[in-house]
């Protein structure tokens, strides 16, 4: 069942700003990455989907209650995070909290000390003294007090240190494990990689990519990059060779070629004919394939043949 | 529909800012009313006449008149500070910094969200000119004892020492004064007035407040007579002291009158049934006088030369003049002190300058002590309905201005615009208002620019029409703040 829809979700601000006909499904238990670059439109989907602005078109729904109409409702079920850290004014850290906490009727305080002593925050300070980083562990508490079924985040990391970023990865790993829908909006390769089912790409207000993350780890595709001894052997091996060369470098000796697993006995077959200089796999990760689309001119018949391919 | 947290918050967050402005404008009007100098405002009005400043003055020969410039610059500009920063706070502050997006991001509704704010700014308004007016009202009462009741003037002052008594009970028994001889002088002086002088000007003040106590219980009486008849206005069925003064046999007619006019001359009923009685009859006396005089022609028996209300002023002046010469002394001074004409030698060159008699200058130098002395009084005399109505008044005013720039602060996501626009208008209003009040000739359109037109001040102080302003204000408040309502609900916030 999905519990977050985005559907053909339109809202232009002009000057080519906005997000156009952006669609996903998020199901219940599933975490979802949400990358693309600053300014791509990540924050403006998230903040429809929170109900802070009206859609010119399309609709957004979440539990199956629109995201504007209901948008108090929803609340109940939802934890967000903020991308920006902006604090009411004069307040202390504990004073916040309480407000918060009072603001969703909240009686029951232990989930928000849990996550005080996880991520190790001091909160009695006033806000505006606090660094970045305690900010961003204090909007983490607040978020996430209520134990929320959905946890919609925004650029959760920026601003933490490795340490507390890794933390942070090891708590959205286990909401995921307790089988919580999770929405995660980042720029940050590594965190969506280590965390997310499924990811949608996103640049200049489309999505030109939903790729399973599986389907990226387990390519039965490899790309490995071979120089040969000398020129001699580099021209034997392309003319006897039955296999696709991608690229060929002359100069150094060396070609560009993806096998899929069926086909690898076959490639050293071929090369225990020639003498090597080296043999080495070019892995294929997601910022790769994130890059390929951060690129302007890759149109996104390029990045989806990439992916096939596993080439870069 | 109400939040507590977001209410707690509001306050949390600007209770400061209120806290000064309130502070301040209680201090400023208590100064403007214990400051007033009731002798000098009169003095200095009139010697202004003809001047620019004469429109800033005519106003200031009353406690309340003086208080002008406080309702429309003063507490206006604070007012503004106030709900153009508070008002800006609220809102658009948290949708610029984005801060909104916490509250937003809990099970509440933006309705109740604008709606805790729509309130807090609007009580916090009410609950500041509440303390500033209770403030004013006190340091009125503290200085001048007029909220309750007499004023304590500076003869009532001079008295109490001699006589051993409070000052304020005292002003409420004046008759005391007359008992005593030692308190009678020092009274005098007090006033810069002779013994004579000072007792005809006591025995006024009595009578008077012995009409005004009976006017108070004759119309008390009237409302419970026509208290089912709607036909009757309020306006008809109140007795004025004025209304007695011509007509005081009405007092005879109630027995609880006559004790308490008795009471305030210190007198039995029997005794002031007695003077009511002769106030008629000399009443009575007058007016056949007056018919007979009007029969007889000019033909009398009095001195050649009478005072008339058209030649008082000129023979004033000159009997002021010849008496400074004759004392070898400065005009002013002699006006400041007219018991200095009364010295043998400048009445006799008085006599000669003016061609009255002794007597008819003695009398003019007394009708003229008394009457400047009783306008200090009046000018000292706190109406309280008045005062209610400038206070009512000038938070009507200062509500419509912060319905503005809450709407502003609806309407705009930008903290800078909001505030340009927000506290630029109210801003406006200041200057139009200033211009308009230090101005002499400032061009007609100007009342239509500013809201502050709306609130006249020299309507409530002259018991004008002044009602309408004061309901349109309301009007232009209740529609922008349900506009603020509305657009809140439904815009899109950059969060």
């Amino acid at each position: 069942m999905s519990v977050i829809k985005v559907n053909h979700a339109t809202k232009d601000y002009g000057h080519g700003r906005g997000i156009f006909d952006v669609s996903f499904e998020v199901k219940e238990g599933e975490t979802f990455g949400f990358l693309g670059p600053n300014g791509a439109g990540k924050s403006t989907t998230i903040r429809h989907l929170m109900g802070f602005s009206k859609l010119d078109d399309g609709e957004l729904s979440i539990n199956g209650k629109n995201s504007w109409k209901s948008a108090d409702n929803i609340k109940h079920d939802v934890g967000y995070l903020p991308g920006e850290l902006a604090f009411p004014k004069g307040m202390t850290g504990d004073q916040f909290i309480e407000y918060m906490a009072k603001e969703r009727q909240l009686t029951d305080m232990t989930q928000t000390k849990e996550l005080k002593e996880l991520f190790e925050i001091d909160s009695s300070k006033a806000i505006k003294e606090m660094s970045l980083g305690t900010k961003r562990k204090l909007a983490v508490v607040t978020a996430f007090m209520h134990d929320p079924k959905i946890l919609i985040l925004d650029e959760p990391t920026s601003g933490l240190d490795p340490v507390m970023q890794e933390r942070f990865i090891q708590f959205v790993l286990k909401e995921k494990a307790e089988g919580k829908t999770i929405l995660l909006s980042s720029h940050i390769f590594t965190e969506v990689d280590a965390t997310c089912d499924r990811i949608a790409i996103i640049k200049d207000g489309v999505v030109v990519s939903t790729v399973e993350a599986d389907e990226l780890k387990q390519n039965t595709n490899k790309s490995f990059k071979i120089e040969f001894a000398n020129f001699k052997d580099y021209q034997k091996f392309i003319k006897n060779t039955a296999l696709t060369i991608s690229v060929k470098r002359p100069k150094q000796n060396q070609v560009k070629l993806t096998v899929t697993d069926q086909k690898m006995q076959e490639l050293f077959m071929e090369l225990s004919e020639v003498k090597l200089k080296f043999i080495s796999e070019i892995k294929f990760t997601l910022e790769d394939y994130f890059m390929d689309f951060y690129d302007r001119d890759k149109t996104v018949a390029d990045g989806e043949e990439n992916l096939q391919y596993g080439m870069h | 529909m109400f939040s507590k947290p977001i209410f707690k918050q509001s306050v949390k967050t600007n209770w400061r800012l209120w806290a000064i402005i309130t502070i301040v404008a209680s201090i400023i009007l208590s100064g403007f009313i214990i400051g007033y100098d009731a002798a000098g405002y009169a003095s200095i009005a009139s010697a202004a006449e003809g001047t620019a400043f004469s429109s800033l003055l005519s106003s200031m020969d009353s406690l309340l008149g003086n208080l002008e410039n406080f309702y429309k610059l003063i507490a206006l500009i604070l007012g503004i500070v106030y709900v153009v920063f508070t008002a800006n706070n609220l809102v658009v502050n948290e949708v610029d910094s984005g801060s909104m997006a916490y509250t937003l991001s809990t099970p509440i509704k933006r309705r109740s969200v604008i709606f805790t704010k729509s309130l807090y700014m609007i009580s916090s308004v009410l609950l500041m000119y509440v303390i500033v007016s209770l403030a004013g009202l006190g340091a009125s009462q503290l200085q001048y004892n007029n909220v309750t009741g007499y004023p304590i003037t500076d003869d009532v002052e001079a008295a109490a020492e001699p006589l051993d008594q409070s000052k304020r009970y005292l002003s409420e028994r004046l008759y005391l004064i007359e008992d005593n001889e030692q308190a009678m002088r020092d009274a005098a002086a007090a006033r810069d007035m002779d013994l004579e002088a000072y007792s005809i000007y006591l025995t006024e003040v009595i009578n008077d407040h012995s009409y005004e106590e009976t006017a108070k219980i004759i119309t008390d009486e009237r409302e419970d007579i026509y208290e089912e008849d709607d036909d009757i206005e309020d306006e008809d069925i109140k007795i004025t002291t004025e209304d007695l003064m011509k007509d005081p046999q009405m007092i005879l007619e109630s027995n609880d009158a006559l004790t308490a006019g008795a009471k305030v001359k210190g007198i039995s009923v029997n005794e002031y049934q007695q003077f009511v009685n002769n106030e008629v009859k000399s009443l009575r006396s007058k007016e056949n006088k007056k018919v007979e005089e009007s029969e007889e022609g000019q033909e009398d028996t009095q001195p050649a030369f009478r005072v008339t209300e058209e030649n008082a002023g000129l023979l004033l002046q000159t009997v002021i003049e010849s008496s400074a010469n004759a004392l070898n002394m400065n005009s002013n001074q002699v006006e400041d002190n007219l018991t200095l004409t009364k010295d043998p030698a400048a009445l006799e060159a008085a006599i000669e300058a003016t061609g009255l008699q002794e007597e008819q200058i003695i009398t003019m130098t007394h009708n003229t002590m008394v009457s400047s002395a009783r306008a200090v009084d009046q000018a000292l005399e706190f109406d309280r309905e008045t005062y209610f109505w400038l206070s009512i008044g000038l938070f009507s005013l200062i509500l419509a201005i912060s319905s503005i720039s809450f709407f502003t602060s609806t309407l705009f996501n930008r903290t800078g615009v909001a505030l340009a626009v927000g506290g630029g208008i109210p801003f406006a209003f200041f200057l139009l208002t200033m211009v308009q009040q230090l101005m002499d000739d400032t061009p007609a359109i100007l009342e239509y620019l500013t809201l502050t037109t709306l609130f006249d001040t020299d309507a409530i102080l002259a018991s004008g029409e002044f009602g309408w302003g004061l309901i349109a204000l309301g009007i232009i408040a209740f529609g922008l703040y349900t506009a603020a309502n509305i657009i809140f609900t439904k815009k899109d916030l950059p969060l």
